[in-house]
């Protein structure tokens, strides 16, 4: 009992530090690298190492902490997330099954896009039925574009150096799982 | 039997997903939402100050403590000159329309409140702030946000009980009603989304626009008084092809360095 309660409390903890890291990264890091999104970064990693239910679960405390500080309405950026990440597991279980290093950059900036286009469909609705908060311009999909490319190459490095270390990111070991 | 799994979790996180946000817009939430702001602040207030800090080191001058309070106090004199300006042009027009007329109206007083700046939003492509100020103090949606006496910085676009989000004027989604001071007074709409600078578009192209002239607030949004500054003009674009001239804008402050912001309230 009291290893499953540790276990759960080092899960939310690691979650705390991932999404303070997503703070200092969004505060510090000029334009446009404050567009990379850490926490789609963790989540799509962990949706790497065949761990869906655990990045649904992780997806929604990710989730509850963003909506705390983001200007769309509440709930919009929790079923973003959990969307994607379906539609991303479905995607690397059934077409995008290579794990080499491009591959994986592809999938991830694919991912990214899809996480944005129901963003922007959740947001769609949310005018419509409330308040209008949301405004569409050319240069709220540029800044999506730089969002795409940046985390995307942030995925891609980090999963060429974790891949070394962690032998469910490394494709060698893939027909072992 | 993995399937099964994953349905079942599936399933589950979608209910759980579901129940909270109902369970928010029935405003049960408001105290775990609360606790967590509180948890996360420090560290997001931590982080806006150490931006700041490190954007500041960048200035790459030799004579530091000196020269950057010469050079803050500066910008300051700068500022508020360029404030007194557009505040006395507009009050010169005012005051020839007033004195045509038989009876006027004395104008209200501006309720400010004054709010602390905690942080960025965290969506990351939105160029927002958030402020330690809401609902509870009478802060809503459409309130226009300003610094010193009346540059217009953002407007706000969501409320809590205890916190506000503003969107700034140089994020991609920010549209003002401005005018410019000029012959004409041009009306047009000034966009952000341009970096570290604003656009004015829709301006007519037969009516001049010259660079230096200063922008402010038409007065024709709701909740947005007219007369707050918004920059200067920077370079002006008129293509014989576009139907409208555009005019490229120097914001009159620094959209990255905000620690007080003042929101103007309504009734």
């Amino acid at each position: 009992m009291l290893k499953i309660f540790l276990q759960i409390f080092g899960k939310i903890f690691l979650l705390a530090i991932i999404f303070i890291a997503h703070i200092w990264v969004n505060n510090v890091l000029p334009y446009p690298f404050e567009h990379i999104n850490l926490v789609f970064v963790f989540l799509f990693l962990t949706l790497l190492m065949n761990k869906t239910e655990q990045a649904l679960w992780y997806s929604l405390i990710l989730g509850l902490f963003l909506e705390l500080f983001v200007a769309s309405s509440f709930g919009v950026t929790m079923i973003s997330l959990y969307f994607c990440l379906l539609t991303t597991s479905w995607l690397l279980t059934y077409f995008l099954t290579n794990r080499s290093f491009y591959i994986i950059t592809l999938t991830s900036a694919i991912s990214i896009f899809i996480y944005r286009v129901y963003f922007l469909g959740l947001n769609s609705l949310s005018n419509f039925f409330f308040k209008k908060t949301f405004l569409y311009t050319s240069r709220t999909f540029a800044d999506y574009a730089y969002e795409m490319a940046l985390t995307a190459f942030v995925i891609m490095f980090s999963y060429l150096i974790l891949s070394y270390w962690i032998k469910k990111l490394n494709p060698k070991y893939l027909d072992r799982l | 039997m993995r399937k099964s799994n994953l349905q079942k979790t599936t399933m589950l996180v979608g209910g759980i997903i579901i129940f909270l946000v109902f369970f928010n817009y029935l405003g049960g939430l408001n105290f775990g939402k609360k606790t967590l702001r509180q948890i996360f602040v420090p560290f997001i207030r931590q982080s806006g100050d150490f931006s700041i800090k490190i954007k500041d080191d960048y200035e790459f001058f030799q004579n530091k403590e000196q020269f950057f309070n010469a050079y803050r106090s500066a910008q300051l004199s700068l500022q508020k000159k360029d404030e007194n300006e557009a505040k006395l042009k507009l009050l010169e027009e005012e005051n020839a329309e007033l004195k045509k007329q038989l009876n006027f109206k004395e104008k209200t007083k501006q309720n400010i409140l004054i709010t602390k700046v905690i942080g960025n939003n965290l969506e990351g492509t939105e160029k927002t702030i958030i402020i330690d100020r809401g609902e509870n103090e009478g802060i809503k949606a459409g309130n226009s946000a300003i610094v010193e006496d009346g540059v217009l910085v953002g407007k706000v676009v969501k409320t809590d009980k205890d916190i506000s989000i503003i969107r700034l004027l140089s994020d991609n989604q920010s549209k003002v009603a401005a005018t410019i001071i000029n012959r004409e007074k041009s009306l047009g709409v000034v966009e952000g989304g341009y970096g570290l600078s604003v656009r004015m578009n829709f301006i007519p192209r037969n009516e001049t626009v010259q660079i230096g002239d200063l922008v402010v607030t038409s007065g024709l949004e709701k909740d947005t008084p007219r007369g707050l500054l918004i920059g200067k003009v920077a370079a002006v674009e008129n293509e014989a092809y576009q139907p409208f001239q555009q005019a490229i804008l120097t914001p009159s402050v620094d959209y990255s360095r905000f620690v007080y912001i003042g929101i103007i309230l309504t009734q």
